[in-house]
C-alpha cells in the first residue's frame, strides 16, 4: 500500500515493511538533490514516516543542507554540538553509561506547541551489535480503529508533557545523571495541548498524535483515567506489524517525520560507543 | 430528607440503607411508602431486618415501586405455590455455582431491563451467601469531567451470552458443548443503552456498565472496548462505593436496578440457601444529554 502511490522516476526505493519506512538506494547525499529527486523523497517520507540512506560519506556541512530541502533547521536543545556546527547535535553512548536518548516509544519535542518537522540522524560510531532503532507509523495506526473509537478519539485533546519524560520509570537511571536531571527538572513544567488525532501540517492527512512517553493524559481526563485508552491504542500502535527496524552501520542516515512516527532508540549495547548526529527541521502548525 | 416515620442507618458513604420502623406484613402508610421511595432513590439500595412476610405481602410492598407481573422463570428457579409473582432461589449443598456470583445489573441485556427487585430471605448458610451493592451514581460523579463528557456521548452494547462465553471461550465452567445451546438460546439477546444514562425519579447521571454483559461501545470492537469497561467497572467497584449486606432470615432488601450494581458472593459451597424474588417494572434510565 505504502507504495503503490509512489511513481518513481528520480529515486530508487524499497520499501521496510507494510506501513513504515522506505529506503531510498543510490544516492549520494554529498551531491544537491533534483528537485524531482527531493519530491519523491519527500513524498516516501510523507507516506510511510520515515526515510533511510546506506553508505553515506557525509560531513556535517552535507546533513545540514539535506535538512534544509525540508525545511528551516533548528536550534539543538538538550544535547552537545559539534564544533563549529552548532545546529548539528551530538547523540552519544559511552561504554561506561547505561542510559540513552530516546530509549522509549516517543516523537521528538511533542510537548512543544508546534513540535519539529522531523530530524536527520546520521551514524558515526556504532556497537557491533545492537543498537537499532524502531519506527512506528501513527498514520496507519488512526486507519486501523473502528469507526466509532474513530469518531471518539477525534473528539478528545491529549497533553504531552516533557515531565512525563523525566519522571517516567528511567527515572532512577537519570537520576544517575544529575546534570541532565537538573535540565529536565528546568523544562518540566514544559508541556501542551494537542488534538489527539491531528491533521499533517503537509498532507492533511489524519495522525493518532500520541507517543508513548511523553504523552501524560487525555486533556481533561486524569492520568490514570486515561491510562486504559492510551496503553490500548499504544499496544496497538507498537505491534511489530506498525513498526519498522532500521540496523544502522557507519555511513546510515534516516530521517523520520516526528509528526507521522514515533521511534524508539534500542539501549541493548551497553559497554560500547554509539556516536550519531542529529538535526532537526522546524515544524509548521496542524492543519 | 426529613424522617418522620422511619429510621434510616446508612450502610456506607454511598450505598445502602437500613430501616427501621415498619412492618411489611401490614399495609405501608402513605408517609412511610414515600420515605422508603426517596431512600431507595437516594441508596439505591433499602434493607429490612426481621420481616415474617407471606409471598403475597412481598408482592403488595413491590407493589409500591412499579408493576409486578407472573413471571417466566429462569431455569435457576421456580414460582412460590400461589403467588406466581414470586421467585424462589434456591441453592442445594451439592449445587454448583449461585447465581449472579458477579458484578452486574439484572437483565441489562434486553432494551427495557427491570426497575429492581425485593429479595427476602427465607433460609440462609451458617455462614457467607452476603449480597454487595455499589451505586453506579457515585461512581459517575466521581469521573473527569472530561471523561464524563466523552462517555455521555457512547452506548454500550450489553450481550447475555458473555456469562457463558465469550468468543467462543467458555467460561465460569461451563462446558465447549452446553456453550453451543447457549449460543442458540441466547443469539439475539443482546441490547444496546447509553453509557451514561438519567436516573428518571433521581435525575442523577448512572454510570451503565457491568463487567461481564457489557460487551463493547457501539461502533467500536471488543478489543478497543474492553481495556475502558474494564477500567471504569474496576474503579467503580471499588469498596469506597459499595456496601455488604450480611443476610439473617427475615431480612428483605429491595434494590433499585438502574442504579446499582450487585453482587451475590458465592462461599457457602456445601450449605443451601433459600430467597424469594419479585421484580419490579418501571421506567427505565433516560437519556443523560
Amino acid at each position: 500500500m505504502a507504495t503503490a502511490t509512489l511513481t518513481n522516476t528520480a529515486v530508487k526505493m524499497r520499501p521496510m515493511s507494510a506501513n513504515t519506512g522506505m529506503e531510498i538506494l543510490d544516492v549520494d547525499l554529498r551531491e544537491p538533490l533534483s528537485d524531482a529527486a527531493c519530491r519523491e523523497i519527500r513524498l516516501a517520507l510523507n507516506e510511510t514516516g520515515v526515510i533511510f540512506f546506506r553508505n553515506q560519506k557525509i560531513g556535517p556541512e552535507h546533513q545540514l543542507a539535506f535538512a534544509r530541502r525540508f525545511g528551516t533547521v533548528q536550534p539543538v536543545e538538550f544535547l552537545e554540538t559539534v564544533s563549529g556546527f552548532p545546529e548539528v547535535g551530538i547523540i552519544r553512548k559511552d561504554p561506561d553509561q547505561t542510559r540513552n536518548v530516546g530509549g522509549q516509544w516517543h516523537s521528538d519535542h511533542s510537548f512543544d506547541p508546534v513540535p519539529p518537522l522531523g530530524s536527520v540522524l546520521y551514524a558515526h560510531e556504532l556497537p557491533d551489535k545492537g543498537g537499532d532503532t524502531m519506527f512506528a507509523n501513527m498514520a496507519a495506526v488512526y486507519d486501523q480503529l473502528s469507526d466509532g473509537l474513530k469518531k471518539t478519539v477525534e473528539s478528545l485533546r491529549v497533553v504531552h508533557s516533557k515531565k512525563n519524560a523525566a519522571y517516567s520509570d528511567k527515572r532512577a537511571e537519570r537520576q544517575a545523571d544529575a546534570d541532565l536531571m537538573k535540565r529536565f527538572n528546568e523544562l518540566a513544567h514544559r508541556e501542551h495541548s494537542h488534538p489527539m488525532v491531528a491533521r499533517h501540517p503537509d498532507t492533511g492527512r489524519k495522525v493518532l498524535f500520541i507517543n508513548a512517553n511523553y504523552t501524560a493524559r487525555i486533556d481533561g481526563w486524569s492520568e490514570e483515567e486515561s491510562r486504559p485508552l492510551l496503553d490500548y491504542l499504544f499496544r496497538l500502535a507498537y505491534r511489530p506489524e506498525n513498526t519498522c527496524r532500521f540496523r544502522w552501520e557507519p555511513g546510515a542516515l534516516a530521517m523520520w517525520d516526528n509528526r507521522t512516527a514515533n521511534h524508539y532508540a534500542l539501549n541493548d549495547y551497553h559497554g560500547h560507543r554509539r556516536l550519531m548526529h542529529r538535526c532537526m527541521v522546524l515544524g509548521s502548525p496542524w492543519k | 430528607m426529613r424522617n418522620t416515620v422511619l429510621k434510616l442507618t446508612p450502610l456506607s458513604a454511598n450505598t445502602g440503607v437500613e430501616i427501621e420502623g415498619v412492618d411489611l406484613a401490614k399495609p405501608l402508610s402513605p408517609e412511610a411508602a414515600r420515605e422508603i421511595r426517596d431512600a431507595l432513590n437516594t441508596w439505591g439500595a433499602v434493607f429490612f431486618r426481621d420481616q415474617d412476610i407471606t409471598p403475597d405481602q412481598q408482592v403488595a410492598f413491590a407493589r409500591h415501586f412499579g408493576t409486578v407481573e407472573k413471571r417466566t422463570h429462569p431455569s435457576s428457579m421456580s414460582p412460590v405455590d400461589g403467588t406466581p409473582e414470586v421467585s424462589v432461589i434456591h441453592r442445594e449443598p451439592t449445587d454448583g455455582r449461585n447465581t449472579g456470583g458477579f458484578w452486574h445489573t439484572d437483565q441489562c441485556f434486553l432494551p427495557d431491563p427491570p426497575l429492581g427487585s425485593v429479595l427476602y430471605a427465607k433460609s440462609l448458610p451458617t455462614r457467607g451467601g452476603d449480597t454487595m451493592f455499589c451505586h453506579m451514581g457515585a461512581a459517575c460523579a466521581e469521573l473527569s469531567d472530561g471523561m464524563r463528557a466523552m462517555l455521555r456521548g457512547l452506548k454500550a452494547v450489553h450481550v447475555r451470552l458473555n456469562y457463558h462465553g465469550i468468543g467462543g471461550k467458555p467460561q465460569w465452567g461451563v462446558t465447549p458443548d452446553e456453550l453451543e445451546a447457549f449460543t442458540q438460546k441466547y443469539a439475539g439477546q443482546v441490547a444496546t443503552h447509553p453509557v451514561i444514562g438519567r436516573h428518571p425519579e433521581s435525575g442523577q447521571e448512572i454510570l451503565y456498565v457491568n463487567p461481564i454483559y457489557t460487551d463493547r461501545f457501539e461502533g467500536w470492537t471488543r478489543d478497543e472496548s474492553q481495556p475502558l469497561i474494564q477500567y471504569l467497572c474496576e474503579r467503580a467497584t471499588r469498596p469506597e462505593n459499595y456496601c455488604r449486606f450480611d443476610w439473617k432470615p427475615g431480612s428483605l432488601a429491595m434494590w433499585d436496578n438502574r442504579a446499582v450494581l450487585h453482587y451475590a458472593l458465592d462461599d457457602y459451597a456445601g450449605e443451601s440457601r433459600t430467597m424469594h424474588r419479585c421484580v419490579v417494572l418501571g421506567p427505565w434510565l433516560q437519556p443523560a444529554a
